[in-house]
This record gives structure tokens, sequence and C-alpha cells, in this order.
């Protein structure tokens, strides 16, 4: 072996990071919502398909939903404070506010709309564990319908 | 005598490499147009991928330019252009060194602005085949195809840049030589974020606009001495041009001159100069003259167009 320091640093690297979620959350979004069993949704207007689907997705993190109303705005400000941990607002995916906010992949279409534009729910920037998990379970729920 | 400067560019030896490089240079520029292609397609809402875009387009510039540049100086000397279009390598140089100044100073700015705004960067899935993806495993893999063939690419043309004493072509592949430690430094970014370090690709964005700005400022300076006609300098050092001391021993080996003194500049790949002879006697014959002119500028291809002027005093 040449250079069996080297060799050793590589693997513990390696076992240290497939010990760690990759990707994760800067502020832990998901792994708090696992340890506390409680999910902060943010909801104004809201239809009942997309409270279903939260309440399918609290179900399977075996969580319990705190419910907060509010405009969309004074939502948004809480999301970007962590203060929710999801939106669900009749956004559409062609919010303009896709700058500021991360938006999950689209999960329902209405049907009664006559142009194309699917809904989609928001997550707070960066955690990017919270929103790959959302976006999988948005893709299990299509697949099941 | 034609006040018209000559039209060759390279001796036949060198025109050969010239060839290769400007077929490495179309090679070049084919590539890193597919690297901004591709990463623009993978950029999605992400800064990080953002910047590799930018930085990919403005990679096209330094060969785009030399391959304008290498059509036009081809171009033969009018009336209307007595001195030729030698200078449209310098000015191509100009731009491409502009363009790398300017990029290192934007990376610098945008990861400043990242890390001050306290942007998290959100990096998504992507559904392929039925699969989700992160998609931060598909920019790592847009970032090792911008970077890893331009390594290759920038080893191979540095020594063609030497040979051909062409500065954009080694400002472009030393550019390109480099671009491993920036894309592994992205990659490294990446994988910051996903291990939940939300600073780590603005950071690494910063470190690699240093590196960036110090290339590009050090080109753009080159370039505009250039452009004021500075003494010619050796390629990629600050040393004065061993041809020009050369020249002078060379000058100085004829009998009838007591003294010499000269002045050259760069036209891009060839010098211009002016060789001032205090002669012996007072007065010198035009065939010796001619005899020396020859002699200059058969010694070196680079030595394109020299006018001897016999003075009083050096």
């Amino acid at each position: 072996m040449n250079h069996p320091k080297a060799i050793y640093l590589i693997i513990i690297s390696t076992i240290a990071l497939t010990s760690c979620r990759f990707p994760d959350d800067p502020n832990h979004t998901l792994a708090t919502i696992r340890e506390t069993h409680e999910m902060k949704v943010g909801i104004c207007s809201t239809t009942s398909k997309e409270k279903e689907i939260l309440k399918n997705l609290a179900k399977k993190l075996q969580a319990n939903i705190r419910w907060t109303n509010g405009n969309q705005e004074e939502l948004y400000r809480m999301l970007r404070d962590y203060k929710l941990d999801i939106v669900s607002c009749s956004i559409h995916e062609d919010s303009p506010w896709k700058e500021k906010i991360a938006f999950t992949a689209p999960f329902y279409t209405d049907p009664s709309q006559s142009n194309d534009n699917p809904l989609v729910m928001a997550v707070p920037n960066g955690e990017n564990a919270w929103l790959v998990y959302v976006n999988e379970f948005i893709q299990e729920q299509k697949i099941r319908d | 005598m034609s006040i018209i400067t000559r039209a060759v560019e390279y001796p036949r030896e060198l025109l050969k490499v010239y060839r290769i490089a400007i077929r490495y240079e179309w090679i070049s520029f084919l590539y890193m147009i597919s690297a901004a292609t591709f990463s623009f397609l993978v950029m999605s809402n992400s800064q990080t991928m953002k910047t590799v875009w930018l930085e990919d387009l403005l990679g096209i510039v330094p060969p785009a330019s030399f391959l304008v540049s290498s059509k036009i100086i081809r171009w033969r000397a009018t009336v209307k252009f007595p001195y030729g279009f030698h200078k449209m390598n310098g000015m191509a140089f100009l731009t491409s060194s502009l363009a790398l100044f300017i990029l290192g100073i934007f990376l610098l700015c945008d990861g400043l602005h990242v890390l001050l705004k306290q942007e998290h960067p959100t990096i998504s899935n992507t559904v392929m085949f039925g699969n989700s993806i992160w998609m931060g495993y598909v920019m790592i893999i847009a970032l090792l195809w911008s970077s890893i063939p331009s390594t290759f690419l920038g080893h191979v043309k540095i020594p063609l840049a030497h040979k051909l004493y062409d500065k954009i072509l080694y400002a472009d592949a030393k550019m390109n030589k480099a671009s491993w430690t920036s894309g592994f430094a992205s990659i490294i970014g990446i994988i910051g974020i996903g291990l939940g370090y939300w600073w780590a690709d603005a950071t690494v964005g910063i470190i690699i606009s240093f590196s960036i700005i110090r290339d590009g400022y050090e080109n753009l300076s080159q370039s505009i001495y250039d452009m004021l006609d500075e003494v010619p300098r050796d390629i990629g050092s600050r040393e004065v041009d061993p041809l020009i001391p050369e020249v002078k021993s060379l000058v100085l080996k004829e009998s009838y001159v007591k003294s010499v003194n000269l002045r050259f500049r760069d036209d891009g790949h060839v010098f211009f100069g002016e060789v001032y002879i205090e002669p012996q006697d007072k007065e010198i014959s035009i065939q010796k003259i001619h005899t020396l002119r020859d002699k200059i500028q058969q010694y070196h291809w680079r030595l394109h167009d020299i006018v001897i002027m016999p003075v009083k005093h050096t």
C-alpha cells in the first residue's frame, strides 16, 4: 500500500457521508418534523384537494398538522422565517414568487380551468431534503391516482 | 520599394502548426457551446448553475476571437491599410481578456450577494425514467463535462501558443488548463450544499473568482500595453523579448556600423521596427542598407517589417 493514510481518510469520509442525509436541510426541516411529529402548514382559500394531499403527507410522516390561516404574503414571510414548513394556497406553477420561494413539483391541474396551469405548494428556500421528500411524495400520489 | 507591408504572417513550417491550432480552437468553440447548452438545461432555478452557465458562455469568447482574427490577419495589406491587419490579433486579445476580467468580477459580486443576502440555494429533484434524481448530481455531471475536456484542450494548446507567439491562444489555453480546478471546486460547493452547508457554493465561487480576476487582470493589462505599443515582451512573462538584443548584436556585427538603436512594437504575431544606425563614415550606400534589412527580416519570421534609418548620432 503506497498511501495507507489517504485510503483510510477516504473510507472514513465515505462512511461518515453515507450516514448523513444527502441532500440535507440547512435548517433541519424534515428532521424536525419527524422528531416533533408536527407539520406546520399554512393555508388560505385552499381547495379540499390540497388539504387532502397535506393530510396524506402528514400521515406518511406520522405527524399532526398545525394549521395556520393567513393571506399569501403573510404565509410567505412565515415560510421564509422557517415558522411554517409548507404552504398551500392555490399557487400556480408560473407564480412570480419563483425566485424567492422554493416551489414543489406540480401536484394538481384543475380540469375546469382553460389554461394548463398546474398547482404547486411552497416550502422554505434551501431546505433541499424536505423539498425532495415532498416532491417524491407528490410523485407517488400521482402514480396512485 | 513597396510601402505596403507584406501579407505573409507565418513561415511555411509554422503554417502547419497554425492550422492545427485553428482546428483545436474550432473544437474548443463548439465544445464551449455544448457545455453552455448543457449547463443552461440543468440550470433550473439554481443560482449555482447560473454562474456555471455564464462561465461557459464567456468561455466561448476567446476561441471565437481567435478564429475571427485568424481569418482577418491573412488579408493582404492595401493602400488604405498599409500596415496590414496584423493588429487584429491584438484587438481579439483585448476582447477576450476583457471578457475574462468581467467574468471574474461578476462571479465575485454574485457570490458576495448570495452570502450577504443569506440566500439558501434550492436544488430540487427531477424524475427521469420513473426514478427521482437530485439535480445536484446532474449539475456535478454538467460540471465534469465543462471542466475535464477543457483541461485536455488546454494542455494541447499551450505549446502551440508558444510556437506561434499567439497571446490569445496562450490566455485561452491557460484558462482551459485551470478549469479543472474551478470545476472540481464547484463540485465541492454542490456537495457542500447537499450536506446542508448552504454557503458552500457561494464561498467556493468567491475563491474561484479571485483566481479568475487575477488571470483576467494580467491578460487585460498585457493587451492594453500591446495596444499602446509597449516594448515587446516574451509570451507569458514580463521579460523583454530576447529577439531585440539579438537583432542589436546582429547589426553591430556589420563593419560599417558605429552604433545602433532599436525601436520595436508588437503587432499581433509580428514585430514592426525601426533600426537607427550611426555609420562609421559620413555616408552609407543604399545597397548596404537593403542587404542589412533583408538580413534582419530573414533572421526570424517575427521580424516582419523593418525600417533602417541612418542617423548622425544614436
